[in-house]
């Protein structure tokens, strides 16, 4: 029997937005707990959420951030830096603009310890090689989020992955998020907005519309997404839904992908973190739209023994459950399904 | 997202040329202050002119017009806005109605060459303080 390499578990504090933006907890709060409740030892932060100011960082932040790392037991895994090309009103940064503003990002990521950096799409395959200069330098890992509406099929990705194998370094990969590669609507948005009051015959309406999506071709350009968004919009509109009914129609195409999880294994050479997003764990301990003994089976296959950040993101309408708690159970599942991959 | 904190309560103080009140952003990150696509603020109904208002961030007050010019300066995730409307007196009255529109452009979201924008809404009710001088 040969010995299977394992990935290895951690989340992002993004898990806990709703208590961080609440001001319940600080960041040092929410560090310290992931190491008392031991939902780490992998630490995935964003930039800008947690760090005022950011990607300057206050004098001794570093310091102290390691400090307190350290103390917690934990280990960094990303942080998640953002490709912010919208930032003025009129026009797109140019990819001279967008390069500074991402090597700001690299330079505070190597200067806390960070090993990998999430980028994100408007970062382009000649934008990409012009970073790894920087992060050769700067020892870092650069991933491009895989995020819906994106998948493994959309030009742009496999655009990326023609660049890699042309580049083959090993400081350039992707971030599979596996919000791209639902199997249905999570049962509890459903629930959630029914109580909040929104029609039956509406939340049933829209279901059918996502699995419809779900059948059809996969989003491959802006205007397959714009498609959706006004088919999801037109059903608002004719249930007078109002912000309710918005919310849970846009959420559903920018969130809820429609890849087949199977998929991510095409891509699995050039994986260098994971966000192990996830909505529900129901009765029976499983995650009832993102099949986890698919996602970590191909994983572990794959010879992945790199992080995944879990990333719990049901926060979004369930105010109900607690989010330490959460990523708790989410790490029970993951345990249990890579004990028996392991094993195998 | 987050809509129901946007309004922070209580926040509604009187002074001598206008009100005051404090917002939170209803977003899970800092976003530049070019980011604020709309910010529209009405007290018993009463819609305050766009260029009445200014909003303050780290001690620093602008105005709408302004604020959208500015990308190097943020609104961070902890931090209250303090919008201001000038020249206008509130009813006398206990309960004041406070309704808020937000627009915020999401700059890492662009589709088609423009960024994806959200927009969230809400109304409190709450008293006026008097500002302490």
């Amino acid at each position: 029997m040969t010995t299977r390499l394992r990935p290895k578990l951690g989340v992002t504090l993004y898990s806990f937005t709703p208590y961080f933006h609440g001001r319940q907890y600080t960041f040092w709060d929410l560090i310290r707990i992931t190491g008392e409740r031991n939902l780490g030892p992998g630490l995935e932060v964003v930039g800008f959420q947690s760090i005022k100011g950011f990607p300057k960082l206050p004098d001794g932040f570093a310091t102290r951030f390691r400090h307190a790392v350290e103390e917690a037991g934990l280990e960094l895994s990303a942080l998640g830096a953002n490709a912010d090309a919208g930032l003025h009103q009129e026009r797109l940064l140019s990819d001279d603009e967008l390069e500074q503003y991402m090597l700001a990002q690299l330079e505070t990521a190597h200067a806390l310890g960070f090993p990998t950096v999430r980028v994100q799409y408007s970062v382009t395959p000649d934008l990409m090689e012009r970073l790894l200069p920087h992060a050769e330098r700067l020892d870092l890992r650069l991933g491009m989020e895989i995020h819906a509406p994106h998948s493994v099929h959309h030009p742009d990705m496999l655009a990326l992955l023609e660049r890699y194998e042309k580049l083959a370094s090993p400081n350039l990969g992707f971030i599979p998020d596996w919000g791209s590669s639902l199997t249905r609507v999570p049962p509890s948005m459903i629930e959630t907005y029914r109580e909040h009051g929104l029609p039956d015959e509406l939340l049933e309406r829209f279901e059918e519309t996502w699995n419809e999506f779900h059948r059809g071709p996969i989003v491959k350009s802006d205007d397959d997404q714009i498609v959706q968004y006004q088919r999801m919009g037109q059903l608002g509109e004719e249930f007078g839904g109002g912000d309710l009914a918005e919310h849970l129609l846009i959420n559903a195409i920018g969130l809820f992908g429609h890849q087949n999880p199977e998929d991510w294994k095409a891509f699995l050479p050039w994986v260098v973190h994971v966000h192990g997003k996830f909505y529900d764990i129901d009765a029976d301990g499983n995650e009832p739209s993102i099949p986890h003994e698919v996602v970590l089976r191909d994983l572990v296959e794959g010879g992945y023994d790199r992080y995944i950040s879990t990333e719990w993101e049901g926060w979004h309408w369930n105010k109900k459950d607690d989010p330490f708690d959460m990523v708790a159970k989410q790490h029970s599942l993951s345990e249990r399904v890579l004990d028996s991959l392991v094993r195998a | 997202m987050f809509r129901e904190r946007m309004i922070v309560d209580d926040s509604l103080v009187v002074d001598d040329g206008g009100y005051s009140m404090r917002v939170r952003i209803p977003w899970y990150r800092a976003l530049p202050l070019s980011c604020i696509l709309e910010l529209s603020v009405a007290v018993d109904d009463h819609v305050a002119p766009p260029e009445a208002i200014t909003i303050e961030v780290d001690g620093v007050a602008r105005s709408l017009g302004d604020a959208t010019r500015v990308w190097d300066q943020s609104w961070y995730v902890l931090d209250d806005l303090v919008v201001h409307v000038a020249d206008v007196r509130l009813e006398d009255q206990v309960e004041h109605e406070v309704s808020l529109t937000l627009g915020l452009r999401i700059p890492y979201l662009p589709m088609h060459g423009k960024p994806v924008t959200i927009t969230e809404r809400y109304t409190k009710t709450m008293p006026a303080k008097e500002h302490a001088a």
